[in-house]
C-alpha cells in the first residue's frame, strides 16, 4: 500500500504549507521553483505524478493562478500545483519536458490568459485568431469591443 | 496580416523533396472543422499540427455571464454526443456545492438516460467507422438502433440530442409511462442484432488490414498526454470514472471496465464495441428497480455556491471530463474550466500517425472519435 499523498508532500517539500483545491490537496510553488519541483513530483518513487490531466488558470486580478492537476497512474493519488504569477509579469517555464500533453494545455492558456510558457516550441494562438487583441478568459477583457475592432479593422462589419 | 501572409506564416518549413498538404477544415473523415496540416515525404507523415477555433464559441467565457442554471445548456453543445452526461457533471458540481442529496430515483434515471446517451454515440461512431473506410451499409444499421434511442429521449426529454434534461437537484420532469416498455424492447432488439456488428465489420479482412497494427499509442505516450476513454482503455490504462470515482448510480451496478493492450486502432474499435455490451449489462440492472419517490429536489430559485472551489469528473462516450468551478459567491460562475477528452486525446493523433501512410490518418481519427466542438469549446 502506498502512503497517503498528504504525508509524502510534507516529507518531501518540508517547506511548503499543504492545501486544498475542491477535493484535492494542493501545495503552492513559485515560478522559479517550478521546474525543480516538477522534477521531483515526477521522478520520487513516493510520488510518480506522470500524468497533467488539466492545466489551467484563474485570474484573480491582479494576480493569476496557474493551475497543474497531476494525477500519479500508479499510485491513484492526485495533487493540484498552484503557481501565481503579477499581472505585470506573465511568464511561466514550460512544463512540455515532464508532460507530452502540456504542448497542448498551455497553448490554451497562453491564448485566453496570456500567459507566456518558456520554452514552449510552437507558442502561437490556438483558437482565436494570430493577430486577434486580447485574451478572453482576462476579466478585463472586453468582449463586445475587441470584437468590433477586429471585424471593422478586417472590414468585415456588416451594416 | 492579409489572407496571403496568413497561410504563409502557418506553413511548416519544408525542404525540397517534402511538401505540405491540409487535411480539413472541410473533409468528411474529421467529422467537424479540424484542420490539419501535414508534412509529407512521399506518402508517409512526418509532421503534423492541428490548427483549432473553427467552432471555438467561448462557453468558458460565456458561462462566466451566465446563472448556474443557465451555463448547463451550453454544455450540451461541447460534446454534442454525450449531451446528458455534460449536463450531468455540470449539476453534480453545483449539487456538491450546495451540499444537496439528489432522490434516489433521479439517480437512476440519470445513470440510465447516460448509459443510453453512451449506447447512442458508440452506435454513431461505430457507423461513421466504417463509412470512413467505405463501407456504407454499417451507417444504416448502427442508424437502426440509434432510432430507438432518440425516439425514447424525445418522448421523456422532449428532445433527441441536446436533451438539457439534467437540472441540479434531479432531473426536468418524471419519465414517460412507455419508458420501461421501450427501454426493455430496445435492449433485447439491440442484443438480438449486435453480432451483426461483428458480422459487418469487425470480421471484414479489409476492415482488419486497415486498423490492425495501425496508429499504435503505447501506454507510456498514454499517459504522458493524459488520454481517457477508450482510446487510453485500448492501451492498456485503467481510467473508468464510473469505477474509480463512481457517481449517481453505478455504485451499485456491476459491469466490466474494458481493457485492451494492443494500442492499434482495431483494439480501440474492440474496445467501445464491447463497452456498447457493458452500457446494456448497465441499463438490464437499473431498469427493473427504478425507485419510486420524488424525481427532483426543490432548489432554491437562484443559486448561489459558497466561496470557493468545486470538481466533478464523469465519464463521457469518449472520457474524462472534469468541471472545475471557482465561485466567489455570486449568482454566476467566477471561473469555469471543461477538461473536456477530446482535447487530450487529440493530442495522441500526432505519436499516432508520425511515420505511417497518409491514408492510415482516415483509420486513425476515426478511432479517435473526435467530436470537434468539445476540443474547441
Amino acid at each position: 500500500m502506498s502512503q497517503p499523498v498528504e504525508e509524502a508532500i510534507k516529507k518531501i517539500f518540508p517547506e511548503l504549507t499543504l492545501t486544498s483545491w475542491a477535493q484535492f490537496p494542493a501545495i503552492e510553488i513559485s515560478r522559479d521553483s517550478l521546474l525543480s519541483a516538477c522534477e521531483k513530483l515526477t521522478t520520487h518513487p513516493d510520488l510518480r505524478f506522470d500524468m497533467l490531466v488539466c492545466l489551467t488558470a484563474v485570474d484573480r486580478t491582479p494576480r493569476l493562478e496557474v493551475l497543474y492537476h497531476l494525477r500519479s497512474t500508479t499510485h491513484g493519488h492526485e495533487l493540484i500545483v498552484k503557481t501565481e504569477l503579477d499581472e505585470s509579469q506573465l511568464e511561466i517555464p514550460s512544463v512540455v519536458s515532464f508532460w507530452k500533453a502540456a504542448e497542448l494545455f498551455e497553448l490554451e492558456v497562453y491564448d485566453m490568459f496570456g500567459i507566456t510558457f518558456t520554452g514552449h516550441s510552437d507558442l502561437r494562438r490556438l483558437f482565436m485568431p494570430d493577430d486577434w487583441d486580447g485574451y478572453p478568459l482576462r476579466k478585463s477583457y472586453k468582449a463586445s469591443e475587441v470584437a468590433d475592432n477586429y471585424l471593422k479593422s478586417h472590414q468585415l462589419l456588416i451594416n | 496580416m492579409n489572407m496571403e501572409q496568413h497561410i504563409e506564416s502557418h506553413i511548416i518549413q519544408s525542404s525540397d523533396d517534402e511538401f505540405i498538404i491540409n487535411v480539413g477544415p472541410q473533409h468528411p473523415s474529421t467529422h467537424g472543422v479540424l484542420h490539419l496540416q501535414l508534412k509529407l515525404d512521399g506518402e508517409k507523415i512526418v509532421d503534423l499540427r492541428p490548427f483549432l477555433g473553427y467552432i471555438h464559441r467561448g462557453i468558458e467565457k460565456m458561462s462566466e455571464s451566465l446563472t448556474y442554471k443557465q451555463f448547463i445548456y451550453l454544455t450540451s453543445r461541447m460534446d454534442y454526443l454525450s449531451a446528458h452526461i455534460n449536463n450531468q457533471a455540470c449539476c453534480l458540481v453545483i449539487e456538491k456545492g450546495l451540499q444537496t442529496e439528489v432522490p434516489e430515483r433521479a439517480k437512476v434515471i440519470r445513470t440510465l438516460m447516460a448509459e443510453l446517451t453512451r449506447l447512442a454515440s458508440h452506435q454513431l461512431w461505430w457507423g461513421s467507422t466504417g463509412l470512413d473506410m467505405g463501407a456504407v451499409s454499417p451507417f444504416f444499421y448502427a442508424f437502426r438502433e440509434r432510432e430507438m434511442i432518440l425516439e425514447i429521449f424525445e418522448e421523456t426529454c422532449g428532445s433527441r440530442l441536446t436533451m438539457n434534461y439534467c437540472v441540479p437537484g434531479g432531473v426536468m420532469n418524471d419519465i414517460h409511462p412507455d419508458f420501461v416498455r421501450k427501454v426493455k424492447q430496445l435492449i433485447k432488439q439491440f442484443r438480438e442484432n449486435i453480432h451483426e456488428y461483428d458480422e459487418l465489420l469487425t470480421g471484414n479482412p479489409i476492415f482488419q488490414s486497415r486498423t490492425q497494427g495501425i496508429g499504435y499509442l503505447s501506454k507510456e505516450d498514454a499517459i504522458a498526454l493524459s488520454c481517457s476513454g477508450p482510446v487510453a482503455r485500448a492501451s492498456g490504462i485503467s481510467c473508468d470514472v464510473r469505477k474509480k470515482n463512481p457517481y449517481d448510480a453505478y455504485d451499485r451496478v456491476s459491469f466490466d471496465e474494458i481493457i485492451a493492450t494492443e494500442g492499434d486502432c482495431f483494439a480501440r474499435y474492440r474496445v467501445r464495441l464491447e463497452e456498447m455490451k457493458q452500457s446494456m449489462n448497465i441499463i438490464e440492472q437499473l431498469i427493473d428497480n427504478i425507485p419510486t419517490g420524488e424525481y427532483r429536489t426543490k432548489i432554491k430559485g437562484i443559486i448561489k455556491l459558497p466561496v470557493g472551489e468545486y470538481y466533478q469528473r464523469v465519464e463521457t462516450a469518449r472520457g474524462e471530463l472534469g468541471v472545475y468551478l471557482v465561485s466567489d459567491g455570486s449568482n454566476k460562475p467566477y471561473r469555469i474550466k471543461f477538461r473536456t477528452p477530446n482535447f487530450s486525446n487529440l493530442g495522441a493523433l500526432k505519436p499516432m500517425s508520425l511515420g505511417g501512410k497518409i491514408g492510415d490518418l482516415v483509420a486513425i481519427m476515426a478511432s479517435l472519435d473526435l467530436i470537434i466542438p468539445d476540443i474547441d469549446r
